[in-house]
């Protein structure tokens, strides 16, 4: 997942002395590959690796900004109290707050896709530099306003076209979801599990085997303390139950309520932009029946406090600050970001550490430890949480990976799928490809990947 | 099958019909004196806003309920004036309640929640979702299939009694009477001495609230939301498609709304049989029926043969 190229980052911050100081960015950084920088050599400058005094000669044609940037913001959504634009709303807010007067943004929120062209003319219009489209199904408009428009930047989220004016990012939550799943496959006490998807894509398909994987984890773990026996592994089962739609409440209430009231499934996890599926397990516990739900990329646990055990969230702020430092700085160039947990400005401290853009833990909720025990989530399980996210963050360890699996199930031998054919075998880890075209189920989920 | 099962997905399928049935009704009996309502959805979405602002405020969803009636009444009071006084084309009329409603409905939900409510408000959620939880009638409720009518919450008895009611309105009483009179030949009605005006006002007034009921119930029962995002969803194009389906008849409508609503539990049901792909298609019945149902209606003939009012959707003006 980019390793690679990372591995050659740069400690420290470029354009130190140019922006760092005035941005009041103190202890900050911006970090970027090395090979990016030297594509744009024309200029020698100062970099100062976060405060320290250590000082680097490097060489980058910066052309800081003059005056404020405005930054343009258009969300498919309202923004709303939870949610996908919700989040990213509270990313423009973020950073906002971080570049003071330097920035000023504007956002435009429920814009169709169709009507994308249209907004972005429009923020062009009003004085807009550096434009966010943040749907998926902007991508095209957007490539087509970038061509149109070279002296102004934009930045798409989630898609895959890029142009000299025109980068992409993406924070990927499936490592999140395979936490998520471990405290799942640690609490459940029926053993059956549902999942409310809303597409058969690969992404939701990836976030639903990663969660199954971290069911496993948790059930593997409860199986070696003695607490379940083998014959229980053999009644596990994971239901999905397909909306075939990104928001629709009424529909993703019923297909939980569908997942507890037919499989008896005590643990719900979602791909629906809004809480309903989480209200559908608070529901379930008002009447004495424990069911668990998550919060999905903006904290929700004030719609089932009762039922909420962690979630899968992104701070596109930390992104957003990644990403307008360039710009600030005066060199900006299109990027690929793709933000895992703990991926993103490495710091002086250790440069394999990140900041990270998705985690699953939000500050809010209290002490972690405190809040899952009180739900009952056994400590070992919030233990082995906590050990894995710093494997994870440091990238040692990544879910995806087939000794790990052949080594916790011998007779699986890697990672297995519905029919128990290995896909990925010991020495194996998925690769970013896999991932973002898998179109097949692991085992222990009931219904086949809907086709065509 | 175990029996059990059958009768869960029963209760989930009674209770999605019981959105259906309220709003349907409500069509009926406006439609049933002649003027066409296509601002349902509209008018759901209001009644959604309404209730869940009313009851979270006052902690109570009865309360909600009422003043989503009373909310959606308004508003179709206004349709009641375009098409009923100023003799206005019914769809137009309709259509704009439409997009008024809906616009309103999801922009006032939004300012609430931020503005009146506060995210305190959401920790009330659970207390008036309680004022719908299923009575279940001992004894009664555990007999397999037939068990499910007896499991039910208030509001869908409320449905189930309404339609009833409105069947015996229609065909036991003389105010249905005038009512269908003044749907199929409003001219010899007022020449009987009926106050056609009168009568449509009242229909369409009640007729619209009874929407607004059906958007109240569906987001404190179904899908409890605050957020500045339309909830109905198309559910009240559903129910306008609802009617034809009913041959506008209160107790068939009782059967038609049960019946979208079992496809729509079934398709989430299903999958676990047949996996996704296979039931996709269900999710398509509803809407499918419904391009089906209004291609019929607008064949003059054949509106005739299933029993549409004669006068439907035309402004009665006296000569």
């Amino acid at each position: 997942m980019g390793e690679v190229s990372r591995r050659d980052f740069l400690k420290g911050l470029i354009g130190g002395l140019i922006v760092g100081a005035a941005l009041g960015f103190g202890g900050g950084y911006v970090s970027a590959p090395a090979k990016e920088v030297t594509k744009t050599v024309t200029e020698t400058t100062t970099v100062t690796a976060g405060g320290a005094p250590t000082t680097v000669t490097k060489t980058v044609t910066a052309t800081p900004a003059a005056g404020k940037i405005k930054v343009g913001f258009i969300y498919v959504g309202p923004i709303g109290d939870y949610g996908w634009t919700y989040a990213h709303n509270a990313g423009r807010e973020y950073v906002q707050k971080v570049f003071g007067d330097k920035i000023e943004t504007v956002y435009v929120e429920s814009v169709p896709e169709a009507q994308v062209g249209s907004a972005i003319e429009n923020l062009i219009d009003q004085g807009a530099k550096v434009i966010f489209t943040t749907s998926f199904g902007y991508m095209d408009p957007t490539l087509e306003a970038a061509k149109k428009h070279p002296d102004i930047w934009f930045w798409h989220c989630s898609g895959y076209k890029r142009w000299e004016n025109m980068g992409t990012y993406f924070a990927e939550l499936y490592q999140t979801y395979y936490l998520n799943g471990v405290v799942a496959g640690a609490i459940s006490k029926t053993l059956k599990f549902g999942y409310v998807a809303a597409y058969p894509i690969p992404e939701v398909v990836r976030h639903i085997n990663s969660w199954v994987l971290g069911i496993w984890e948790g059930l593997y773990h409860r199986y070696k303390r003695g607490e379940l026996s083998a014959d229980d592994l053999k009644k596990v089962e994971i239901h999905v139950k397909w909306l075939y739609s990104w928001y629709d409440p009424p529909a993703a209430a019923d297909a939980a309520r569908t997942l507890v009231n037919q499989f008896n499934a005590d643990v719900l996890a979602f791909t629906e932009d809004s809480p309903a599926v989480l209200q559908v397990a608070e529901e379930f516990q008002a009447q004495g029946k424990k069911v668990w739900s998550y919060s999905h990329y903006s904290s929700m646990i004030d719609y089932g406090p009762n039922a909420h055990l962690m979630g899968q969230l992104v701070d596109w702020g930390k992104m957003y600050e990644y990403i307008l430092a360039y710009h600030l700085a005066g060199i900006p160039r299109s990027m690929d970001l793709w933000w895992l947990m703990g991926d993103g400005a490495d710091t002086i401290e250790g440069w394999r550490k990140g900041i990270g853009a998705a985690y699953y833990w939000a500050p809010e909720w209290g002490d972690m430890r405190t809040e899952l025990m009180k739900k009952g989530v056994p400590e070992w399980a919030i233990d082995l949480i906590v050990s894995k996210t710093d494997l994870i963050k440091q990238k040692y360890w990544d879910p995806w990976n087939g000794s790990f699996w052949a080594e916790m199930f011998p007779d699986w031998g890697g990672i297995i799928d519905q029919e128990g054919n290995v896909r990925i075998k010991p020495g194996e880890v998925a690769d970013h490809d896999l991932l973002w075209s898998i179109d097949w189920f692991v085992y222990g989920i009931v219904e086949p990947v809907p086709k065509g | 099958m175990n029996l059990d099962l059958i009768n869960l997905f029963l209760i989930q399928a009674l209770t999605i019909g019981t959105v259906y049935l309220i709003a349907t009704l409500g069509e009926v009996l406006s439609e049933r004196a002649g003027v066409v309502n296509l601002g349902l959805e509209g008018l759901m979405e209001i009644g959604a806003t309404v209730a869940i602002i009313v009851a979270l405020i006052t902690e109570n969803a009865w309360l909600g309920i009422l003043a989503a009636f009373v909310a959606a009444a308004a508003l179709a009071t206004v349709h009641a004036f375009a098409t009923v006084s100023l003799k206005l084309n019914q769809f137009a009329s309709g259509l704009a309640i439409y997009i008024f409603g809906v616009g309103i409905g999801v922009t006032f939900r939004g300012y609430a929640r931020d503005v009146i409510l506060g995210p305190q408000a959401l920790l009330k959620i659970p207390k008036i979702k309680a004022a719908f939880t299923s009575i279940k009638i001992p004894g009664l409720s555990n007999i397999p299939v037939i068990g499910s009518l007896f499991s039910l919450d208030v509001m869908a008895y409320f449905g189930l009694f309404l339609g009833i009611l409105l069947w015996f309105i229609f065909y036991r009483t003389r105010t249905g009477l005038n009512i269908r009179s003044v749907g199929e030949n409003p001219a010899a009605a007022d020449a009987a001495g009926i106050n056609v005006f009168r009568l449509r006002y009242i229909t369409t007034i009640i007729g619209g609230g009874l929407a607004g009921v059906a958007g109240g119930y569906l987001i404190i029962k179904i899908a409890t939301q605050i957020a500045g995002e339309t909830v109905i969803l198309g559910r009240g194009w559903i129910a306008i498609a609802l009617v034809i389906f009913a041959f506008w008849d209160p107790l068939r409508a009782i059967i038609g709304a049960y019946f979208f609503g079992a496809l729509e539990a079934l398709f989430y049901w299903l999958q676990g049989y047949f996996g996704g792909a296979t039931v996709v298609m269900l999710k398509a019945v509803p809407h499918i029926s419904a391009i089906i149902i209004l291609t019929i209606m607008s064949i003059e003939a054949l509106r005739k043969r299933i029993g549409a009012p004669e006068a439907l959707g035309k402004p009665y003006s006296r000569e």
